[in-house]
């Protein structure tokens, strides 16, 4: 079995994420913006301050992360259910 | 046995159909109330008419201008496209034809369908009229969803105009569309988003549809922001409604009847913190608790310095793709575990104290990480499974994860599988917990989190009646997630009607083809899960918001935990896993406004 080992951070991943992005202590959220328009990613929204969302890859993250937390977006699931008793 | 086949216009019911295609004159007073959906000695003790009733949809205005009625019938036009008729077999056969009318069908006798829900919330008196004056009006319900059937009454006023604000499409680049843009985009059919599930126009028509069949949402009054989410960017749904709401000034709640598990599951989760931050007076927020409680997701316990615990878990294979789940393990960042994964080859590997390990095969993915989660001071262990290429069955079974704790000032480990259908634990294993397994983001405190319980266990389908005889009135829904949080706070908030409600049913999406749930004609369709209780509570807090349009979360809780309903099965305690502070009770949450 194959076996890589990375630092900690999960932007190994190479293709684009839905992530919420907040800004480290001392960090702005302008700062962080401005660094995503750099890196080309793209959706990108501050939802409330200390709070944005984009569309990036790893690259992009990886410049990221150095100035805030990166939190990739999970796929909700709708909460109904049906059965024939 | 005998065969004749009729040719079945798209346009009209079936039922209308073999009534006419009797050809005997008159269609008879049995066979116009089995039209009807009476059945049995119903069809012969009730229905004394030999008319047909029929609700008709016209593509074009004058549609009606032509008819000469006999004296017994009538035409009478309900909305804009919309009228009913209630005729003989010569009339019916003429509005079938026209070219003006797009579509006819048999009106099937219905009480309201929430009609044992809305009393069990209080809503309606024993009249059957709602016990309360307020509507919604002046208040704004945002729904977050699959999507929205914009064809079905439930979303028209009584003039037939459009009840939506705005609708953002998240399935088609973000578009956003104003009433009028809808209207126009809608008018011909399927339009900008969409329901091809289902869900969306069923949740959105229990929280606030307008009157239809006998049948009224909690708010009929309120006007709607709508989303059809990708199901990832909720986030950004939240923000874009708050947004239209802050543009129109008006208060607002909004319903979110999905969820997931991969996460703190202790309000912490970025998703839950930012609702904390864009919640506030007229700004509302009510979540589905979720129906994991007995998916075999979770395990939690507490362990001493030393001991070792093995569980076994299965993975589930999809209807689409391959088999891939994700586990997240949390605890305390005081205490210290190993955490190991052991393959159905027997082959083990172990999670890393910190960094990211990928392994792969031929066959199979893994990634395991651990690392610091700051803002509970916990650690986060991850575990992907990711199968790819040829796989046999017996590679998803008896997959195997080994904690021993080395230190334990806390002691208390708890993990979860990204979401219900992709892994099970198995079942017997002390580790496995019913409790806890509200999802995220319904852990967070700037929301509502609203778990179900039986409101009725009879409903109709195309198939006929139906009945669950398996099921209690007034108990807990057997699927409804139970608390407390991870950290031990207090959700669900409370508990709402869940089980077998009937609402709006989208044209041509997935549920219509359900013929036991479905009522195709009727537009309308049973389903359960916290999906469908959630927008009660949402309904609920439009309506305390007509009332009091700065209430806040903290302010429409207070209210709705004073208020809320004990009985034999929520018993008497402040708080219960399954129920919460207890069951809704509109009526007295309105009076305490």
């Amino acid at each position: 079995m194959r076996k890589a080992t990375f630092p900690q951070g999960f932007t190994h991943q190479m293709g684009a994420q839905a992530v919420t992005i907040e800004p480290l202590p001392g960090h702005s959220d302008e700062e962080v913006v401005a660094f995503l328009e750099e890196s080309g990613a793209s959706d990108i929204t501050v939802l409330a301050p200390g709070f944005i969302s984009a569309q990036a890859d790893g690259q992009a993250l990886s410049k990221v992360e150095e100035i805030a937390s990166i939190h990739v977006k999970t796929r909700h699931q709708p909460h109904s259910r049906w059965r024939i008793p | 046995m005998k065969k004749t086949t009729f040719k079945v216009p798209r346009h009209v019911s079936v039922s209308l159909i073999s009534l006419t295609e009797r050809k005997a004159g008159n269609f008879g007073p049995v066979a116009a109330a089995r039209a009807a959906g009476f059945s049995g000695e119903d069809a012969e003790r009730i229905h004394s008419s030999d008319k047909v009733s029929l609700l008709l949809e016209c593509s074009e205005s004058d549609a009606l201008s032509e008819y000469d009625l006999a004296q017994t019938e009538e035409l009478v036009p309900l909305a804009e496209g919309f009228a009913s008729a209630r005729v003989g077999p010569e009339t019916a056969e003429k509005l079938i034809t026209c070219s003006k009318i797009s579509r006819v069908q048999t009106k099937k006798q219905s009480g309201p369908h929430l009609k044992e829900v809305l009393p069990e919330i209080r809503l309606v008196g024993s009249s059957n009229n709602r016990s309360v004056p307020e509507d919604g009006s002046g208040v704004l319900i945002g729904v977050v969803d699959s999507g929205f059937d914009l064809t079905h009454p439930v979303f028209r006023d009584v003039n037939g105009n459009l009840r939506v604000e705005a609708l953002l499409d998240q399935e088609d680049g973000n578009r956003q569309f104003d009433t009028a843009q809808l209207e126009t985009a809608w008018m011909n059919g399927r339009g900008p988003g969409v329901d091809l599930d289902g869900h969306g126009t069923h949740v959105a028509c229990i929280a606030g549809g307008s009157a239809f069949t006998g049948f009224d949402g909690i708010a009929p009054g309120a006007r709607f922001l709508l989303v059809r989410t990708d199901f990832l960017n909720t986030d950004t749904a939240v923000r874009w409604i708050f947004d239209q709401a802050n543009r129109l000034s008006l208060p607002c709640v909004v319903n979110m009847s999905l969820g997931h598990h991969f996460g703190s599951h202790d309000g912490t989760d970025a998703e839950e913190r930012f609702h904390r931050a864009v919640s506030g007076p007229g700004r509302i927020l009510v979540i589905s608790a979720g129906n994991e409680r007995e998916d075999s997701l979770h395990i939690g316990g507490r362990f001493f310095a030393g001991q070792a615990q093995e569980v076994a878990f299965d993975m589930l294979r999809p209807q689409k793709g391959n088999p891939n789940v994700t586990l997240t393990l949390w605890y305390s960042e005081q205490d210290k575990f190993d955490i190991t994964l052991v393959l159905p080859s027997g082959q083990s590997v172990s999670v890393p104290a910190a960094n990211l390990d990928v392994y792969r095969t031929s066959g199979v993915d893994l990634e395991l990480a651990r690392q610091p989660y700051v803002w509970s001071r916990s650690i986060k262990a991850q575990i992907s499974i990711s199968f790819k290429g040829f796989f046999k069955s017996r590679d998803l079974l008896n997959w195997k994860l080994h904690l021993t704790c080395k230190k334990a000032a806390v002691g208390r480990v708890d993990g979860w599988f990204h979401n219900s259908g992709y892994a099970l634990f198995s079942r017997g294993n002390p580790l496995v917990e019913r409790s806890r397994t509200v999802g995220l983001a319904a852990t967070g405190d700037a929301c509502l989190a609203v778990a179900s319980h039986v409101g009725r266990n009879t409903w109709d389908s195309d198939l006929g009646s139906n009945e669950d005889l398996q099921v209690v009135k007034g108990r807990t829904s057997p699927f409804s997630s139970l608390g407390p949080t991870r950290d031990g706070r207090w959700k669900p908030d409370l508990s709402a009607p869940g089980q077998y409600v009937t609402a709006a049913l989208a044209d041509d999406c997935e549920l219509s083809r359900m013929d036991q749930r479905a009522l195709v004609d009727s537009r309308l369709v049973t389903i359960e899960g916290t999906s469908m209780a959630a927008p009660i509570v949402t309904g609920t807090v439009a309506l305390m918001l007509q009332k009091k349009k700065s209430l806040s979360v903290a302010d429409v809780r207070g209210i709705l935990a004073e208020t809320a309903r004990h009985d034999a099965h929520t018993g008497s305690a402040a708080w219960e896993p399954a129920y919460g502070f207890g069951k809704i009770d509109v009526a007295a949450a309105l009076s305490k406004v």
